[in-house]
């Protein structure tokens, strides 16, 4: 009988234990078990995503959890947002969470952490202010 | 760094003439140093002026048809005429459109480059311009019927540019939250502005009306400027500089508000101040004691301006910690992931972040679809050809409103198509003012691939579709010639080249048409047809009507102002018969309808979502609540102008209404103030 527990490694060493109705919003997650026939007591290596991230990605299964449709991008990006603010409001935290969402394969997140960013640059209103926003060098000085 | 940034000519645009001028007057005052020559300039005591609209130069659609008085854009010239009567008056100008069922229908369509939109998109507009030049200080608006729809004014300005006066602020503004049903003296406060204009455009959006809107009249109060001939002489003899575009990195003013205000964004590279002289259009006169004038103000006033101005000097601050991850540390297709969600101003501007965002921001797969409407203002032809690097991907084009009063030449315009053109599958041009003959030729001859093309309101005399300019386009699904007239040879030849079109707009296309023959074209060629618009079409009988009751696959059918006295026939009951998909189907003023074509509506109308039956006599009640019982989909009944249906009804359709789950549209008498 399959578990109903994964074991998730992070890039860190940290063994996860993680509910397998949660992941199984991860599309790579959803991949390999496919390939391993559903019951496997191995654990399931992350390499790209540490353990700070994980948990933040299982937060966001969590709340995805009760959607049994695809809530509607705007409903996304508010939980997204909340879901930052909470864990220190940091653009590294969403940058992070974007990078896993890609890897991991998870789109409804891909797609609002994209737009989410998509709406924090278009708020600017000149190159100045992007770049001190986004602490990037500019070039022509 | 020079403040005399641009060229050695004397050329100043008076728009930042006044503005700036005037602040060094009362610098120099200040400091009791008064130079009279300048004081003169900007002295511009005209007098105060009220005027009502002149003439009409464009409008997007209207309901009337241009020789016709009723409801057509021509009413809204002069003074008001209804107002403050509150109704439905033909005395006045009405667009086409309300509310949301045009989207609801079969035919409608997607935007293309949907986040270049604001919020509250313009779906219609209306030029129109005045007697006198004046500086704005009051625009008013005479709403006669369902009021709430204007969402922005434009003022074209004596340098040629378009300025926005007014803007609605979002969706939750009071004015666009359904103002109460009355007639209302429109009057939002204006920006400041120096613009010296004649010519205003007044853009709506009437997606939460319950009706029409109906506009009796505009008036434009200002105040004229005296040495209005002397500015319009230096007009004449200067070669005027438009909104520039540097090349790399690209910078585009794309801010409405730029151009008057004094707090503009700085546009492109440099430091703050330049980037502050730059949106200014700073062009300083050199007079002889002009390098005094400066130093004294360097000196003096520099710092004062820089504060009031909020220029980001030296204050930089330092990035507390340089964070681990950046946002150039995304993948790539990440970032092209979400530059894809941006709008095209916002795109360029992340364009001129640095070299990364530069190569990111002007990748093709970004510029597959394109849309400059919603910049009609500031289309140029540097703007295409600044695009048309990047486009070579480009598959859906929409360039309605642009070019208009010479910014964009057909020139440029045939070049761009024939650079990026052969693998578009959607164009838009409404209302493109540039099109000549030669421009739609070049349509017909690169873009082949065409699926969708829509050249609305591109009315000339004589007609742009002409001769067989389009008969190489063999694709097209949807092709829409609403208000522009066409040779009828052309069309039929196009109706026998694309047999798979299914959806076709001919209203408003004139008396020369003979809809019989398109309509049995249509019957034997495009069988696929799934909506068709005739609203104002002439000819049209009742032979007609039975060759597009050979249309089984008919969604969508608006027969308004067609037919009028002559009787239908067996027309309406075969296409009911025939067209079990029907959804939406007009027959206002359709005066021809009888008791048994009713009869037949109810009984063969299945899937009727939207019925309008206004104008047409002697409707019983008993038709009506028949056509409701058995029309289980039907959603919006419009009863307008029915004789039968009189005021005192108006109880009963309401309950009809809230039990039938449909929104019924009838005439009322407006007790007047």
């Amino acid at each position: 009988m399959p578990s109903v527990f994964l074991q998730l490694e992070t890039n860190d060493g940290k063994l996860h234990i993680v509910e397998r109705a949660l992941v199984k919003q991860m599309g790579i997650i959803r991949e390999m078990l496919k390939l391993e026939c559903g019951d496997t007591t191995e654990v399931i290596p992350l390499p790209r995503v540490d353990s700070e991230t994980l948990k933040l990605l299982l937060k966001w299964c969590e709340s995805m959890k009760s959607w049994t449709d695809d809530a509607e991008v705007s409903v996304r990006i508010n939980i997204l947002k909340r879901l930052i603010q909470r864990s220190g409001g940091d653009d590294e935290v969403l940058f992070q969470l974007i990078t896993a969402a890609n890897y991991l394969q998870m789109d409804s997140l891909l797609d609002a952490g994209t737009q989410l960013l998509a709406n924090i640059i278009q708020s600017y209103d000149s190159a100045e202010e992007l770049r001190l926003r986004f602490s990037i060098a500019n070039e022509e000085e | 760094m020079s403040l005399l940034a641009y060229g050695d000519s004397s050329d100043t645009e008076p728009d930042a003439l006044v503005d700036f001028t005037a602040m060094l007057r009362q610098r120099q005052r200040q400091f009791g140093c008064g130079n009279k020559a300048q004081a003169e300039q900007a002295d511009d005591q005209g007098y105060y002026l009220e005027q009502y609209v002149l003439g009409v130069l464009d409008f997007s659609s209207q309901y009337g048809i241009d020789y016709s008085i009723s409801y057509t854009a021509a009413n809204v010239i002069g003074r008001p005429t209804k107002y403050p009567a509150y109704g439905d008056y033909p005395e006045t100008f009405t667009m086409r459109t309300y509310g949301d069922w045009w989207k609801r229908a079969p035919s409608a369509t997607r935007e293309i480059q949907a986040q270049n939109l604001p919020k509250l998109a313009t779906q219609d507009y209306i030029v129109v311009y005045f007697e006198e030049f004046v500086v704005p200080t009051e625009v008013v608006i005479y709403e006669t019927f369902n009021p709430g729809a204007v969402v922005r004014i434009w003022a074209y300005g004596m340098t040629k540019h378009w300025t926005c006066l007014w803007e609605a602020e979002s969706e939750t503004d009071s004015d666009l939250a359904r103002p109460p049903a009355d007639s209302r003296r429109f009057a939002p406060p204006l920006n400041n502005t120096a613009v010296i204009t004649k010519t205003l455009r007044i853009d709506f959006n009437h997606s939460r009306l319950n009706y029409y809107t109906e506009i009796d009249a505009i008036m434009l109060c200002g105040r004229t400027v005296s040495r209005i001939k002397s500015l319009l002489g230096k007009q004449q003899r200067q070669q005027l500089k438009k909104p520039e575009f540097v090349s790399l990195p690209v910078a585009i003013p794309l801010t409405p508000k730029a151009e008057s205000s004094l707090e503009s964004s700085p546009i492109s590279g440099g430091g703050p101040i330049s980037y502050k002289l730059r949106s200014l259009k700073f062009q300083p006169k050199c007079r002889p004691d002009g390098a005094t004038k400066l130093h004294e103000f360097i000196n003096n006033d520099l710092s004062q301006f820089l504060m009031e101005n909020r220029v980001e000097g030296g204050e930089q601050q330092q990035p507390a910690v340089v964070p681990s991850i950046c946002l150039t540390d995304l993948p790539f297709e990440i970032l092209l992931r979400i530059l894809s969600y941006l709008d095209l101003k916002s795109l360029f501007r992340v364009g001129q972040v640095s070299r990364i965002f530069y190569d990111i921001s002007s990748h093709p797969l970004l510029y597959a679809e394109l849309s400059l409407k919603p910049y009609w203002h500031l289309a140029s032809s540097t703007l295409l050809c600044t695009l048309a690097l990047r486009a070579t991907m480009l598959r859906k084009l929409d360039l309605s409103w642009c070019g208009g009063l010479g910014n964009i030449s057909p020139t440029e315009f045939k070049k761009f198509l024939t650079q990026r053109g052969d693998n578009l599958t959607h164009l838009r041009l409404n209302s493109c003012k540039f099109l000549n003959s030669s421009c739609i030729e070049t349509v017909g001859i690169v873009c082949d691939n065409l699926i969708e093309l829509s050249l609305r309101n591109c009315a000339t005399d004589p007609p742009l579709l002409n001769f067989s300019c389009l008969a190489n386009l063999k694709n097209l699904e949807r092709l829409d010639l609403f208000q522009t007239a066409f040779e009828p040879e052309l069309l039929l030849s196009m109706l026998e080249g694309n047999r798979k079109l299914k959806h076709l707009n001919l209203a408003f296309c004139g008396v020369s048409v003979n809809m019989d023959n398109v309509a049995a074209h249509l019957a034997t060629y495009n069988t696929q047809l799934i909506s068709l618009d005739l609203w104002k079409a002439h000819f049209l009988s009742a032979r007609g009507l039975l060759s597009l009751a050979r249309l089984h696959q008919l969604e969508e059918l608006d027969l308004g102002w067609c037919l009028r006295e002559a009787s239908l026939g067996d027309g309406l009951f075969q296409l009911l018969s025939n067209c079990p998909k029907l959804k939406k189907l007009f027959l206002s003023a359709v005066r021809g309808t009888t008791e048994r074509d009713l009869m037949h509506i109810a009984a063969l109308g299945k899937s009727l979502e939207q019925l309008d039956l206004m104008g047409i006599l002697n409707i019983t009640h008993e038709r009506v609540y028949d056509i409701l019982v058995h029309c289980p989909k039907l959603q919006l009944l419009d009863l307008s102008f029915c004789d039968n249906i009189m005021d005192r009804d108006f109880d009963v359709l309401a309950d009809w209404s809230r039990h039938f789950n449909v929104d019924i549209k009838s005439s009322r008498v407006y007790v007047p103030r």
